[in-house]
């Protein structure tokens, strides 16, 4: 009897709590990111740049907007959490992008990230310093180095470019997914493989510790994409759009925050900049036959 | 019980009640100890379990802001590897959504978070914490812990350390009690048998050695002498007790003693010509005489016979200074002094001795004034007769060589009446001159020239040698008289104080008539001199008159004259004398003037007979000592000096 007295009274309290106490009008949204380094250095980087969004879009919409730090430890599960909306919205590389629209095309490109002004950036095939290799075609036979599987640079390019210069997957010697461009350029550096994918951020900051390594290939893709879930609230999407955009160098507040990205700012969404990515991951397949 | 504890010697109840406290303490102690070091242990692992939990809130930083599953599965198989006593977990995202739970007892990470335990002792505990990150809430941890096998631990070690404690106690308070029963409460024991025996006399000075250790024997030995020393002091007590009963007699007897010596000092002072004062450090009179009473009716109306007075006031005010100057000097030493007094017209002199008591003044007063009279009278009358035995000398050395001279004188006036006759011859020859033949008158001119050199000869040149050798003889003697006489000096011991007060006396008429201040310094340490007191008294009446009547010479008003009376020790030539001074501000001496003032007739005065200073410095040069007048020129003051060496002192 006292139990149910006690229980009435808790929930008659929750009751009026709810009653009286002002609506809710926060907004919580899930930014998704894939864990490209330690998830705590992901979080370290990205939280002022998170922390600026959130105050732009809560002026912009006159909420008070909270967005959480969702990280995946995998690019699956990176692609699945903004393909199936458990995240509102993502940072992809362009390969990331063209997977997840295959999965969901209701899922929309907002904003890309602009470097030097454009939407375009360089992706690089190297070799150690002192090897012999003059192009990609003499790479038959030899050993190679690829990144993450669901990599734009790390795999999709990499295999585009040997299947162009007619090197397939049964010509190289030895070949394996290292996970990450840093360990490519490790593993090239020390002899392990004969030549790997790597993104030019990564790359200068080899050449900077005076790592043995250099450019066998060089080649452009698309920047970074910024994209929404299906089904996201116009209002927001809207907004998140508008503020993106709104990012730019010339302002301090900005700077600080972009200059983790390495980017100086965002450009309007071009969906056909991922088709080069697009037509490499979709004809992937052919570097395997 | 009681009963029994009362029966035992005093060291057998001290050992048993400190025996009972100690344990006492020590249960306290050991409990109390125990009890802290299992709070103290507790409250370790408690921190120790909390500090785990931070631990893995750390190392599953990545996997829970990831979500990563397999990371967070790999991770807890092996953090129960390496605590064994983790037997739950549960993860959950940032929405407290569980993302693992794994155990038999699954803690929740929707509690409150921190570490739970129902009670302190409680087995199983659940520790909580939350992941926030860069200031973003990514989940939760919630660990269940089960302590069971620590606590048995803790418990098994705290019970091992007290025992260990308690046993070690124990054999410390033992071992401390046997030593205090061997050390102390057997030792007292024997003390007391000891002093018993002492008590029923029945010990020698040899049963001491029995009592084994070197302290005991010196003990025993101590109480020996002790109780030797009480028989000693029994035996003193007797010998007081007698000598008590026969010193009332001793008092009696020495009072008496003491009566009669009181009364044979009474009679001594009742008959002392001398009046005696005994006055305290404030100057009131606390002792006199019969004579001071009779010395101070006599000159003063101020003395009364008993009540306070003070001894400065009884003289009149002219000599109180000098009489405080005494007193002051007279607290260390003795002093002797002479004061001069005048009341009523009628001058004392008056020889002031002091003797210094603990705290007070001894002094004792003699009226001088008839002696001092006879004495001057007795050096006039020496000085007297001097003269007169000189005069007669002089006179019978004269005498004796006028005697010789009548003689002479009496050869010449019979050489003159010789030759009268021969005169008187050749008149009447001369009247019959025509009637003498030539002849005749020659023979009776040849034998008058011949009577008339022969008696000129004889008669008149030889005594007019003789009387001319007599005359010279008179002056040979005066000469030789004055060059043997010199002057008389009287030496005796004065105050100066005394001469130079009885000098201003003297010419008191003069220089009050010109309210002349006069004023005297002596050197504190010229009590007494020992020179020709009359002959110096009559040098400064001279020396101080003349000032006085400089400074009515000058130009100065009525009052504005100053006299300095000063004498000091001084040397000349590295002789030791004393110096009088007399400085005046008077109309001073031209320079000119200065050099002649000492000689005969000449002064610096309009009316000075020049006859003081010559006759003064005569004194000093004849005593051996100087004089001389020093002045800046007119009207600017003079000084007039006399040095006289000092004399080997005769004490009268």
């Amino acid at each position: 009897m006292i139990k149910k007295i006690s229980a009435a009274v808790v929930t008659l309290a929750v009751t009026l709590t709810t009653v009286i106490a002002p609506a809710q009008a926060d907004i919580d949204l899930n930014f998704g990111l894939y864990a490209s380094d330690k998830p705590t250095a992901v979080v370290k980087q990205f939280r002022p740049l998170i922390t600026k969004i959130e105050d732009e879009l809560s002026r912009e919409l006159g909420e008070k907007v909270s967005i959480h730090t969702r990280i995946s430890p995998t690019y699956e599960q990176a692609i699945d959490k903004l393909a199936t909306g458990e995240v509102d919205f993502s940072r992809f590389g362009p390969a990331s992008y063209v997977l997840v629209k295959d999965k969901n095309p209701a899922v929309e490109l907002i904003a890309m990230e602009s470097k030097k002004g454009k939407n375009m950036r360089k992706g690089y095939i190297i070799a150690h310093q002192d090897s012999s290799l003059q192009n990609m075609a003499e790479l038959k036979g030899k050993r190679f180095a690829f990144g993450s599987e669901k990599s734009t640079i790390g795999r999709y390019f990499a295999q585009l470019l040997l299947t162009e210069a007619g090197v397939n997957s049964s010509d190289l010697v030895k070949q394996n997914y290292l996970g990450r461009h840093d360990k490519v350029g490790e593993s090239v550096a020390k002899g392990d493989y004969d030549a790997g994918a790597m993104k030019s951020s990564t790359f200068k900051k080899f050449l900077k510790k005076g790592r043995k390594i250099r450019v066998l290939k060089e080649f452009n893709l698309a920047t970074k994409a910024w994209a929404v879930r299906e089904g996201v609230n116009d209002r927001v999407k809207t907004g998140l759009t508008k503020v993106l955009m709104a990012f730019s160098n010339e302002k301090d507040g900005d700077k600080k925050a972009l200059k983790i990205l390495k980017k100086d700012g965002f450009l309007p969404a071009d969906d056909a900049a991922y088709n080069t990515v697009r037509k490499a991951i979709h004809n992937s397949s052919q570097f395997f036959e | 019980m009681l009963k029994l504890f009362s029966s035992w010697s005093i060291g057998t109840q001290a050992f048993w009640v400190m025996l009972l406290v100690s344990f006492t303490l020590l249960g306290v102690g050991v409990t109390s100890f125990s009890r802290t070091l299992y709070s103290s242990q507790l409250k370790h692992l408690e921190e120790d379990i909390e500090k785990r939990t931070a631990l893995f809130s750390t190392t599953l930083l990545d996997a829970i802001i990831s979500e990563d599953l397999p990371v967070l599965e790999t991770t807890l198989q092996g953090l129960k590897q390496i605590h064994p006593n983790l037997i739950g977990a549960e993860f959950c995202n940032y929405r407290r959504d569980p993302i693992l739970s794994w155990g038999t007892n699954i803690p929740s990470c929707t509690n409150n978070f921190g570490l739970e335990s129902e009670s302190p002792f409680e087995i199983i505990t659940t520790s909580r914490k939350t992941i926030i990150f860069e200031g973003e809430n990514f989940g939760s941890i919630a660990l269940r812990w089960d302590l069971s096998q620590p606590f048995k631990v803790l418990k098994d070690r705290v019970f091992q350390f007290t025992l260990s404690l308690s046993a070690a106690s124990l054999l410390l308070v033992l071992t401390l009690f046997i030593v205090i029963k061997v050390l102390v409460v057997r030792p007292i024991g024997r003390i007391d048998r000891y002093l018993r025996s002492v008590e029923q006399q029945v010990v020698d000075s040899k049963s001491s050695k029995k009592y084994g250790s070197k302290e005991m024997i010196h003990l025993c030995e101590g109480v020996d002498i002790l109780h030797r020393s009480m028989l000693e002091e029994y035996k003193l007590r007797e010998e007081r007790e007698y000598l008590l009963a026969t010193l009332e007699d001793k008092v009696d007897e020495r009072t008496k003693e003491l009566k009669l010596t009181n009364n044979q000092l009474s009679s001594i002072m009742n008959n002392m010509v001398e009046a005696l004062f005994v006055i305290d450090s404030t100057r009131q009179v606390m002792i006199h005489n019969p004579a001071a009473t009779k010395l101070f009716t006599t000159l003063s109306d101020n003395l009364v016979d008993s009540g306070e007075v003070n001894f400065i006031s009884l003289f009149p005010s002219s000599v109180q200074p000098q009489i405080e100057k005494i007193l002051i000097n007279s607290t260390s030493q003795h002093i002797e002094e002479n004061i001069f007094i005048e009341t009523g017209g009628t001058k004392n002199l008056l020889e002031l001795s002091t003797a210094p008591l603990s705290s007070n003044t001894l002094i004792l007063l003699r009226d001088i004034t008839l002696q001092r009279e006879l004495e001057e009278r007795r050096q006039m009358e020496s000085f007297q007769s001097g003269v007169a035995e000189m005069s007669i000398t002089i006179m019978h050395n004269i005498g004796n060589i006028l005697a010789g001279l009548v003689g002479q004188i009496h050869k010449v006036k019979k050489g003159g009446e010789s030759i009268n006759r021969v005169t008187t011859l050749l008149m009447q020859l001369l009247e019959k001159f025509d009637e003498v033949p030539v002849d005749k008158q020659r023979k009776v001119i040849a034998k008058s020239v011949e009577l008339i050199d022969d008696k000129l000869r004889g008669d008149i040149v030889k005594p007019a040698r003789h009387l001319e050798k007599g005359v010279n003889s008179i002056s040979e003697i005066i000469r030789l008289q004055k060059s043997n006489i010199k002057p008389i000096f009287q030496l005796t011991n004065f105050q100066p104080r005394t001469l130079i007060n009885d000098v201003v006396i003297m010419l008191e008429p003069q220089h009050k008539v010109n309210r002349i201040a006069i004023s005297i310094d002596i050197t504190d340490e010229i009590h007494e001199l020992y020179l020709p007191r009359n002959q110096l008294f009559q040098v400064l009446v001279n020396i101080v008159k003349n000032s006085i009547e400089a400074i009515a010479e000058s130009k100065l008003k009525n009052g504005e004259g100053k006299i300095v009376i000063q004498l000091t020790k001084s040397k000349v030539d590295k002789v030791a004398g004393y110096l009088f001074t007399v400085e005046d501000n008077g109309i001073g001496i031209d320079s000119a003037q200065l050099k002649d003032l000492f000689q005969f007739g000449k002064s610096s005065k309009k009316d000075g007979s020049g006859v003081g200073l010559h006759s003064s410095g005569n004194f000093a040069n004849s005593f051996g000592g100087k004089m001389w007048v020093d002045s800046d020129g007119v009207e600017r003051g003079a000084s007039s000096n006399v040095w006289l060496p000092l004399q080997q002192r005769i004490k009268v």
